[in-house]
C-alpha cells in the first residue's frame, strides 16, 4: 500500500509543484503589499490569493479524477495492474493519497490564511488588531470557543466524507465507462454522464433523509442533524470503492 | 503451470481469442506464433491479468489469475508502458518496490550489456532502446513464467542475436518462457514448443522437434503454410 501511495504522490508531484509555485508567487505579492502598506494592491492581492487557494484545493480533486481516467485509458495502467496488488488496494491507495494531499493542502491554505489575515490587519492603520477582529467574530457568532472548535471539527469531518464520497463516485463513473464502453471514444462523455446521474441520485436520497431536530439552535444539534446524510455519504464512498474493485477484478480489460 | 480451457475474449462482436485451450508446462520455451491480430497478445494479457476473458477458465498453478499469479508471472507487453517521468533507474526501482523476485544487480548488468544509460529518461529513448529496457526489466525478475510479447520488435538485426542469447541465459529448468514473434526464423533455433494461433483459435501446437519430424518441415515453413495468403495467379 505504501509503495502504491509513493508512486501516486510522484505522479501528482509536477502538478502540485506548479500549483504551489503559483500560490507562493501570489503570497509574495500579498506580502509585498503588506510590507509597503500599499492599500490599493492589498485588496486585489488578497482576492487573487483567496480565489487561487480555493482553486488549488479543488485541483487535488481534479487530479484524482484526471489521473485515474488517464491511467485506465493508457498503457501505463499495465505498470500498476501487473503488480501483485488487489484492485481494492490500488483504489484505496489512490483515495488515501488524495486524502493526504487534500488535508495537507487545506492545512497549508488554512495556515497561510491565518497568517495573511494577521499581517493584513497590521497593514491597515485604521483597522482593529487581528485579535480584536477574532474576538468580535466570536462575539458575533455568540458561541463559546470550545463549542466553536467542536462545530468546526464536525463540519470538517462532514465536508471530508462528502468530498471523498464524490471522489469515490468519480472513480466509479470512470470505471463504469471503461467497463461498458471499452475501445469507444465516448468513454469520457459516458464518465461525465454516469457521474451526473449517480450524484443526482445521491443528492435526491440525501434530501429525503429524515431530520433529527426540527430546530438547530446549537452547533451540536446542527452536527447531529447532518449525521444521516454523512453516514449515507460514507456508505456511498465504501460502496463506490467496492464496486470499482469488483469491476476492475472481474470486468475491466486494460489498454 | 498455466492452463486455460475454452478461453474466449470478445471485443464487441469480434473474438480476439476464440475457444482456446492450452496447457503450458514448466521448463519449456514456447513460441506463440501467428500474424497480427491472431490473438497472441490478448492471450498473454489475459494470462498477465490485464485483460479479462469473456468466458472460459484460466489458471496459474491451479489458482485463478490474481495477486498470486502476478507475483509469479512476468509479462513484457509490446507497448511502452512506463511513466514518462521515469528514467531507466526509476523503472528498476519500481520493479524492486513491487516484485520480490526482482534483482537490481541483474537489472544493472543487463542494462550495461544492452548499452543502456540508467539515467536516461524513458520518454527520450528510441524504440530500440525501449525494447531493450523492457526485456532487461522483465528478465531481471526470477519469475516462474516469463512472457515476452514480440521481444525482437524494434531491435536491429545486429542486436537480435545478443537479445536472444540474453533471453536464453535467463532461462532455467524451473521456469517457463513464452515468446511471441512474427520473426519465426529468429525463434526457430531456441524454442522447444510451438503454438500456432489463427483468428484466436489454436491451429497446431506441439513439441517443435516432433512438428518438424511429422510434417517434414521447419517451423518457419509450417508458419508460411499456415498463414500464407493464397496469391492469385496471373
Amino acid at each position: 500500500m505504501l509503495n502504491l501511495m509513493k508512486y501516486e504522490f510522484r505522479k501528482d508531484r509536477n502538478a502540485l509543484l506548479a500549483a504551489g509555485g503559483g500560490l507562493l508567487l501570489l503570497e509574495l505579492y500579498f506580502l509585498y503589499c503588506v510590507l509597503t502598506k500599499n492599500e490599493n494592491h492589498l485588496g486585489v492581492s488578497a482576492v487573487f490569493l483567496t480565489l487561487y487557494a480555493t482553486v488549488c484545493f479543488f485541483l487535488v480533486f481534479a487530479l484524482a479524477a484526471l489521473n485515474y481516467s488517464r491511467e485506465l485509458n493508457s498503457k501505463s495502467s499495465y505498470l500498476i495492474f501487473m503488480t501483485p496488488n488487489t484492485s481494492f488496494t490500488i483504489i484505496l491507495s489512490k483515495l488515501i493519497t488524495i486524502l493526504i494531499l487534500g488535508s495537507v493542502m487545506a492545512l497549508i491554505i488554512g495556515l497561510l490564511g491565518w497568517l495573511d489575515l494577521y499581517l493584513g490587519f497590521s497593514a491597515i492603520p485604521d483597522a482593529n488588531t487581528f485579535s480584536e477582529f477574532i474576538q468580535q467574530l466570536f462575539n458575533y457568532i455568540g458561541l463559546p470557543l470550545h463549542q466553536l472548535l467542536l462545530s468546526f471539527l464536525m463540519e470538517l469531518l462532514i465536508f471530508l466524507v462528502s468530498f471523498f464520497a464524490t471522489v469515490g463516485i468519480v472513480y466509479l463513473s470512470v470505471t463504469l465507462s471503461v467497463t461498458f464502453l471499452q475501445n469507444s471514444k465516448l468513454k469520457t462523455v459516458a464518465s461525465i454522464v454516469f457521474f451526473l446521474v449517480i450524484t443526482y441520485v445521491q443528492y435526491r436520497i440525501v434530501d429525503i433523509l429524515p431530520s433529527i431536530y426540527d430546530i438547530t439552535d446549537t452547533a451540536l444539534k446542527a452536527c447531529i442533524n447532518a449525521l444521516p446524510a454523512t453516514l449515507f455519504n460514507l456508505a456511498v464512498l465504501i460502496a463506490s470503492i467496492y464496486a470499482c474493485a469488483r469491476l476492475l477484478d472481474e470486468k475491466v480489460s486494460l489498454g | 503451470m498455466l492452463e486455460c480451457k475454452n478461453l474466449i475474449k470478445k471485443y464487441r462482436n469480434k473474438a480476439a481469442v476464440d475457444d482456446l485451450s492450452l496447457q503450458l508446462e514448466t521448463g519449456r520455451i514456447y513460441a506463440l506464433l501467428g500474424p497480427n491480430g491472431s490473438g497472441k497478445t490478448t492471450f498473454m494479457k489475459i494470462a498477465a491479468g490485464l485483460v479479462k476473458p469473456t468466458s472460459g477458465e484460466i489458471f496459474f498453478e491451479q489458482q485463478p489469475i490474481g495477486v498470486f499469479s502476478k507475483s509469479q508471472v512476468a509479462y513484457m507487453p509490446t507497448e511502452a508502458y512506463f511513466y514518462t517521468y521515469m528514467t531507466g533507474k526509476d523503472v528498476g526501482l519500481y520493479y524492486q518496490d513491487f516484485f520480490e523476485d526482482f534483482s537490481m544487480e541483474k537489472y544493472s548488468a543487463l542494462l550495461s550489456t544492452m548499452d543502456l544509460d540508467p539515467s536516461q529518461k524513458v520518454s527520450k529513448m528510441s524504440s530500440g532502446m525501449m525494447a531493450k529496457l523492457k526485456i532487461a526489466v522483465t528478465l531481471s525478475r526470477n519469475a516462474k513464467l516469463i512472457m515476452l510479447d514480440e521481444p525482437l520488435n524494434g531491435i536491429d538485426i545486429i542486436a537480435r542475436d545478443r537479445i536472444i542469447r540474453t533471453i536464453l541465459d535467463s532461462f532455467t529448468p524451473e521456469k517457463t518462457f513464452v515468446l511471441s514473434s512474427h520473426l519465426v526464423d529468429e525463434l526457430e533455433k531456441v524454442i522447444d514448443h510451438a503454438i500456432f494461433i489463427k483468428n484466436g483459435r489454436l491451429i497446431l501446437e506441439g513439441d517443435a522437434e516432433l512438428i518438424r519430424q511429422e510434417h517434414g518441415k521447419s517451423i518457419v515453413d509450417m508458419y508460411k503454410e499456415i498463414y500464407a495468403e493464397v496469391v492469385p495467379s496471373f
